[in-house]
């Protein structure tokens, strides 16, 4: 007696559809799966046994084989337990054939007999080949974003068994099983841009990062505010867009982190993994189902690395590659797969280790400490940020007297409508202008012009320094709306917002 | 020629019984060194009160002295108020209670800084002509520094060429210093600078950069102080090539009052001084007083007359100093000095020397212009408008809020936007079109003002 069941096992963010082949046939009584699981999915053999014998059906006293198909690629987690089960009442004729086909099933089997979610059910609902797919309750709002694909939910075993039965329907509740949202996915611990006093030059670099989609670097001594600074750009973001949100879901999903209970991420996610992480979990790979890493993780959102002096270079140097090609393709011996990480740097820094960058009286550091410590910042790395601020201490005026800033709100307003420019324009963001169609899209006024060419003959400006400026530029120019043509005001500012790099380096970075 | 001869002339011709050797003035004892050494250390000691003290008593005499709190203050000089004189006397007594003299020499040389006291054979021969010679003054390095030794730093033979300017020197100045450094050490001449930052440090780059002659630095704080710290590498370099020269006492700071000192020795131990670079005041202005006032050609470096940096430089040329365009102009000028040495003692003065000592003891070439000399003081009066469009008169307007907001301090934009009350936009255009008209620099992504504003006159 032969049953198949189709479902889907996770590798990296990617579902992989996966037929459970259940044989039963006389013999001594036995359960064997084989098709490459992991130990999590070999496991399923205890946990499916006592699921059945908790929900008061009858387990075999036969030979069971579990074949995973196609067995060459490896299975990881618990996430066929329910498939397994349903094929071995199918196999047994516990449950009709017809009743459960042209339908798939996913979820994790407590030992109750309950229905557990696993990570990544939106890419595994994705993957199956079934017009139907049954999964636990807690995931049946994400399972939903999925088009052409009916998705049921069920809280149990014996739910399942009973609707397959004929005794019961499907609950069609919205999902009652709470889901603990992270603070981060509600935007709660973003903070408001006017919770940041003075600062005016980075408040405007942090609204121009934001509405280009420009790396920004900010440096300056502790307690100058760079961390709140960058804290508030996901409150300056826009809402993802479907594509962008599915997208993002889907990775933060299979990295098994709680999901809004719509099921669909709609704010974009900022990640801030801290300088001791490892490279497996900054860049993703790691576990059998090839983990999605920070970078990964933080998809159409912010990736920000503070204390980027303290990262150990080689890791930052990883990250250039991702960068530049918005995805990462994490080798291993048994597979490689491609992960998302098209993200918005922004990294803080000290410009020593003492943090006052040299300041007379106050940095106590020597020049060989401040320049051990910033070689580890490479050039070609600094080259990626198209903004690099210096962020000063505010003075006592400005934290007692001074008005409050914009709040984000309004801001937000801004880069929005710019944001929108940019898609107009074809691209998704002005940081990702091509070089050569900036003429055409960000031309330059005459004075615009006159200074970029005087700052090229001068060798203060590299020609990729130049395309980043003028990108900046352009930025800033939708930011006042003041039209199509790029203006000196523009492109000085433009210039002074990329003052970091000399603060910092020298004459090092151009 | 005719300016040459002007700026120039005999060279401690008429001065000769003038800056006669004073070691004679000086009372001197055997074994005397390590308590002239520990005298000058104490606080707030110059050359001039040193060699007040020590023209009518031994060093150790008056060690004694200063340990025991006998010394009159009348020993000081009689400028100094008598409270001011008995403060000083204290706090002298103070410090020297905690220092064993030949302590004090015996570290200086475990450092590699050697003392050469007025007299001394090693004493540098072309230093005690100086009608106020140091009575110490001290050396580090591996150039030999005696008075009597061929070809040494210090001696009479060697040719020295101090090469000065400001400290903010441009990318121009600085390369032209450091050509020149490197040719006048290729052709055997020594380079003398002050181990400042901008222009010294580039002549001394250049000067090592040859490597054919040793450099000789004449620097403000002690011998083993690097001063500035960014030049760390280059004081190194300096003293195991050549020598490091000072009348500060080791491990004395580079307090203020001893630059314009310093800056004096730079000019005795000079056969011509060259300045590439200078603002219309500071420190190497200082050295070209120092230098008219004994008789040493002074030479500048030409310069754009729209760089803030090269007016003290082209006011000298104005005024009629010599010309130097390159090392060629250089050794032209440093063979008319030697010829007219020796047999200058002997000559009466040329035609026009009395004139140029006339203004030199005023002070400066510079104090008093030409007449008519309007031009020097705005060369660029009227050249805002010409450069069109965003230049305009609202232009100006912001580029004056902005330099009312700006002093000579780094200040970043941040700042700037807070003081004036601007957008950054407007900010930053002008503050590019002032570093632009040179109006103001920026570095480190911070602004500071130059000298003067040009051609903002209105100001």
């Amino acid at each position: 007696m032969l049953a198949s069941v189709p479902a889907a096992t996770l590798l990296g963010v990617e579902g992989r559809p996966v037929a459970v082949e259940v044989h039963v046939s006389a013999g001594l009584p036995g359960f064997t799966i084989v098709g490459l699981p992991d130990a999590a999915c070999r496991e399923a053999r205890d946990r499916v046994r006592a699921a059945l014998l908790s929900s008061g059906l009858a387990w075999p006293l036969q030979r069971v084989t579990v074949n995973l198909a196609p067995s060459g690629i490896r299975k990881a987690g618990a996430g066929l337990d329910l498939a397994i089960a349903v094929g071995l009442l199918l196999a047994t004729g516990a449950v009709e054939p017809e009743a459960a086909s042209g339908c798939a099933f996913l979820g994790e089997l407590g030992l109750d007999g309950s229905l557990r979610i696993v990570p990544g059910m939106l890419a595994l609902v994705d993957a199956v080949v079934a017009g139907a797919v049954v999964v636990p309750l807690g995931s049946l709002a994400e399972a939903r974003l999925v088009p052409g694909v009916r998705a049921l939910g069920a809280r149990s075993l014996s739910e399942v068994v009973d609707v397959l039965a004929g005794r019961g329907t499907w609950p069609d509740v919205p999902v009652t099983v709470p889901v603990p949202s992270s603070p981060e996915e509600t935007g709660a611990c973003s903070v408001d841009l006017q919770s940041v006093r003075g600062q005016v030059v980075a408040r405007r670099a942090v609204e121009v990062a934001a509405a280009g989609g420009h790396h920004l670097l900010l440096a300056g001594p502790p307690g100058a505010g760079k961390t709140l600074l960058a804290r508030c750009l996901p409150s300056l973001l826009p809402p993802l867009g479907p594509t962008e949100a599915l997208e993002t879901t889907k990775v933060h999903s299979a990295a098994g982190l709680a999901l809004p209970s719509s099921g669909l991420l709609e704010r974009p996610p900022f990640r801030a993994p801290h300088h001791s992480s490892s490279a497996v979990a900054l860049l993703g790979g790691g576990t059998s189902s090839m983990r999605p890493g920070e970078i990964s993780l933080a998809t159409n959102g912010v990736l920000f690395l503070d204390e980027l002096g303290e990262f150990p270079p080689s890791l930052l140097e990883t990250l250039r590659q991702p960068l530049e090609d918005g995805s990462i393709l994490v080798a291993r011996a048994r597979a490689s797969i491609r992960l998302p990480a098209r993200f918005l740097l922004v990294a803080a820094t000290n410009p020593c280790p003492c943090g006052e960058g040299g300041r007379r009286g106050a940095c106590r550091c020597s020049p060989a400490m401040r320049e051990r410590y910033l070689r580890r910042l490479s050039a070609p790395l600094l080259d990626r940020f198209d903004l690099a601020v210096p962020v000063e201490r505010p003075n006592a005026l400005e934290l007692l007297g001074e008005p409050k800033g914009e709040c984000s709100a309004a801001v937000a307003g801004r880069v929005a409508a710019a944001r929108q420019l940019a898609l107009d324009r074809g691209v998704r963001s002005n940081a990702e202008i091509p070089s050569n169609h900036l003429d055409e899209l960000a031309p330059l006024s005459g004075p615009a012009r006159r200074l970029l060419v005087e700052r090229v003959r001068s060798g203060e400006l590299s020609a990729r320094g130049l395309d980043r400026v003028r990108r900046v530029a352009r930025t800033l120019a939708d930011l006042d709306g003041t039209g199509e043509v790029v203006g000196a005001e523009h492109t000085a500012l433009a210039l002074e917002l990329r003052s970091g790099r000399e603060v910092l380096f020298g004459g090092r970075a151009a | 020629m005719t300016s040459i001869a002007r700026a120039g002339g005999p060279r401690r011709a008429a001065e000769g019984p003038r800056y006669a050797s004073g070691a004679g003035s000086i009372c001197r004892v055997d074994g005397d060194v390590a308590y002239v050494v520990a005298l000058c250390g104490l606080p707030g000691m110059g050359q001039a009160t040193l060699r007040r003290l020590l023209e009518t008593s031994p060093a150790q005499r008056r060690w004694a002295q200063v340990c025991a709190g006998t010394l009159a203050p009348a020993v000081l000089s009689r400028r100094v108020r008598v409270a001011d004189a008995r403060a000083r006397l204290e706090r002298w007594r103070e410090t020297a209670l905690d220092v064993d003299p030949d302590d004090v020499l015996r570290r200086a040389a475990a450092r590699g800084v050697a003392s050469h006291v007025l007299g001394d054979p090693t004493y540098p021969a072309v230093l005690a002509r100086e009608s106020d010679a140091p009575v110490v003054c001290f050396t580090s390095g591996g150039g030999a520094l005696a008075g009597s030794t061929p070809g040494a730093p210090g001696g009479d033979d060697l040719e020295r060429v101090a090469i000065v300017g400001t400290r903010s020197a441009t990318h121009y100045g600085a390369e032209v210093a450091a050509e020149l450094g490197a040719a006048l050490g290729d052709r055997g001449i020594c380079t003398v600078s002050g181990l400042a930052a901008g222009i010294d440090a580039a002549a001394h780059e250049g000067a090592l950069a040859s490597g054919a002659t040793p450099p000789l630095a004449v620097v403000g704080g002690g011998v083993d102080v690097v001063y500035p710290a960014c030049n760390r590498r280059l004081w190194a370099r300096v003293s195991a090539a050549g020598t490091i020269l000072s009348e500060a006492p080791p491990g004395g700071r580079p307090e203020p009052w001893r630059f314009p000192l310093r800056n004096r020795l730079v000019a005795a131990f000079s056969d011509l001084v060259v300045v590439v670079e200078a603002h219309r005041t500071g420190g190497a202005m200082h050295t070209v007083d120092a230098a008219l006032a004994r008789g040493v050609v002074v030479a500048a470096v030409p310069g754009s007359v729209r760089s803030p940096a090269s007016e003290g430089t082209n006011a000298l040329i104005a005024d009629g100093s010599a010309v130097a365009r390159d090392v060629d102009d250089i050794m032209a000028l440093l063979a008319l000095a030697r010829a007219s040495r020796p047999p200058a003692r002997h000559l009466g003065r040329p035609a026009g020397a009395a004139q140029r000592e006339g203004s030199a003891t005023q002070g400066s070439l510079l104090a008093s212009p030409p007449a008519g000399g309007d031009l020097a003081s705005d060369p660029r009066g009227g050249e805002q408008e010409a450069a069109g469009g965003w230049r305009g008169g609202a232009a100006r307007d912001l580029d004056a809020v902005i330099l009312a907001a700006l002093d000579e301090r780094a200040t970043g934009l941040e700042t700037i936007v807070c003081r004036t009350g601007l957008g950054l936009g407007d900010a930053a255009v002008a503050l590019e079109r002032l570093v632009e008209s040179g109006a103001i620099r920026r570095r480190a992504g911070a602004y500071e003002r130059l000298a003067r504003p040009i051609g903002l006159g209105s100001l």
